[in-house]
Formats: structure tokens, C-alpha cells, sequence
């Protein structure tokens, strides 16, 4: 059989690439980064909602450069204040989310988010306690 | 072209359009943004759509060249109170809600998604006339 190699060529090249930059709807962008950081928590229990799916946590500020991420967590016992020392897996996603201070709610809003596996307070800012060594796992 | 030809492009065609298809979803049907100042009216709610979806939200009311218009906002988490006055920005879909309020029974309302929304600063109080 013949072929027509200036048309099937480009179409073959075509339907390639659509291949690899299609974005299925099933495949998480989330990119995932692993580590621990030290985390001043600046709300109390919250829970933003990623992809129709409630996800429970706080929001914290990461001690020195101030980067906002919202701590998933199961766990209910901190509350704002709390210094943590959190070890677990982090990258960013579309998230709607509420403040509690300002009463703003925003849907679509680039959240960084940090699953947290294992996490040890340092202290508290608001009753001034020494630092603890309590590890509270999730 | 022969028939072979025709068939073969047709299946090629077929080829590279269904991966399109099938990772991008059908364009919604969306409005443009659109903003102005609400009123909630009911507290939180889940309701059945037109379309057979459900929707959590509120039932809402703002005024537009001076006609009183309602609205179902959809939200993703409910933490807004009946009576609060909301700046909203969003969009309206292609899709309504049938709601009782007041002295309208099943009214179908527009449904209006949320994009953000923030406590609306209290409108200015009218100037009493008089001691």
C-alpha cells in the first residue's frame, strides 16, 4: 500500500506530542518535596477543601522566612501559637480556602500544602511554656 | 485519494482527537466574571441542580439597575451566616436550582459560582432628615 509521508508524518508528530502534554484529569500536578521544617502555626484547627475533598490542618508560617503553607494534620490538641517541628512530604495545589480573621473565602488559590507525618512542639508563643520535647505523631 | 487513503487519514484524525477528548473535558458552559455586593438570605445548603448535580451553598439576593435579583452561590466551604453582606466575584453556569423563599414557592434561580468572596463594607446609613 502506498503511504503519503507528507501528510501521515506532521499527524503522526502531532499525535505524539498531544500525547505528552495532554493533562489528563486523573493525574495529580502535585509536585512533591520531602523534608522537615520548623513551623509557627498561625491559626486554629481549619481545613481548606482540594479537589471536592475536605483536608483538615492549620495554617503556619515557616520560622525564619515567613512562607505560608497549611499543615494537613489529624491531629486537634495545637492551636495557634504553637511552635512544631514537622517532618513530611510538601508541594503545592489548587485549593479553595477561608480565612477565619478576615472572613475571605477564595476558591482556585495556589496553596502550598504540608502533609505532615511526624510533628514535635517547641514551645508555645501564647502561654509562654519551655520548650517541649512531645512528639505527637498523626 | 483512494478509499484505503480516506479511511486510513480518517482513523489517524480519529486517533489524535480522542486523546484531546478524552483529557480535556467539554468546555463548560461559563459566563464572564462577574462582581457586585450580596445579601445572603438563607443559611447553608445542599440542593439538587437542574442538571442533576449537587450544590452546597447559599441562596442570595443583589440588586442591579435597581431590580432585585436572586441567586444560588455555590461555595466549597460554608462558613458565611444568613443576613451577612458579601462582596462576591465569580461566575454564573449554565445551571439552576428550583428554591422556596418567602412568598415564592420552587423560583428557579441562576446558580453562581464563587470565586472569592469578602464581608462587604456596611452600606452608608441615610441621612435622617430632621431633629
Amino acid at each position: 500500500m502506498r503511504t503519503r509521508p507528507g501528510i501521515l508524518k506532521p499527524l503522526a508528530c502531532l499525535f505524539v506530542l498531544t500525547f505528552c502534554f495532554c493533562q489528563c484529569g486523573n493525574e495529580s500536578s502535585l509536585g512533591l518535596s520531602y523534608g522537615s521544617k520548623f513551623m509557627r502555626l498561625t491559626s486554629d484547627y481549619a481545613e481548606i477543601v482540594v479537589d471536592s475533598a475536605k483536608v483538615p490542618g492549620y495554617w503556619a508560617g515557616q520560622v525564619g522566612d515567613g512562607e505560608r503553607f497549611f499543615l494537613y494534620s489529624l491531629d486537634r490538641s495545637y492551636k495557634k501559637g504553637d511552635v512544631l517541628t514537622v517532618d513530611g512530604a510538601f508541594g503545592t495545589a489548587t485549593a479553595a480556602v477561608f480565612d477565619d480573621a478576615t472572613r475571605v473565602y477564595q476558591s482556585e488559590q495556589e496553596t502550598n500544602i504540608f502533609v505532615v507525618w511526624k510533628a514535635a512542639m517547641r514551645g508555645s508563643e501564647n502561654n509562654g511554656q519551655p520548650p517541649s520535647r512531645k512528639v505527637r505523631g498523626k | 485519494m483512494s478509499r484505503a487513503q480516506r479511511i486510513r487519514f480518517t482513523a489517524v484524525l480519529f486517533g489524535f482527537l480522542f486523546p484531546l477528548v478524552n483529557c480535556q473535558p467539554f468546555p463548560a458552559r461559563k459566563g464572564p466574571v462577574d462582581k457586585f455586593d450580596i445579601n445572603v438570605l438563607t443559611n447553608a445548603q445542599s440542593i439538587r441542580t437542574r442538571l442533576g448535580g449537587v450544590l452546597a451553598g447559599y441562596l442570595a439576593e443583589y440588586e442591579l439597575n435597581l431590580q432585585k435579583h436572586r441567586v444560588f452561590i455555590s461555595l466549597e466551604i460554608l462558613k458565611y451566616r444568613k443576613g451577612e453582606r458579601l462582596t462576591v466575584r465569580g461566575r454564573f453556569v449554565d445551571d439552576s436550582v428550583r428554591i422556596s423563599y418567602g412568598d415564592q414557592m420552587n423560583a428557579e434561580v441562576p446558580v453562581f459560582h464563587i470565586l472569592r468572596a469578602a464581608p462587604a463594607p456596611p452600606a452608608t446609613p441615610e441621612k435622617k432628615l430632621g431633629p
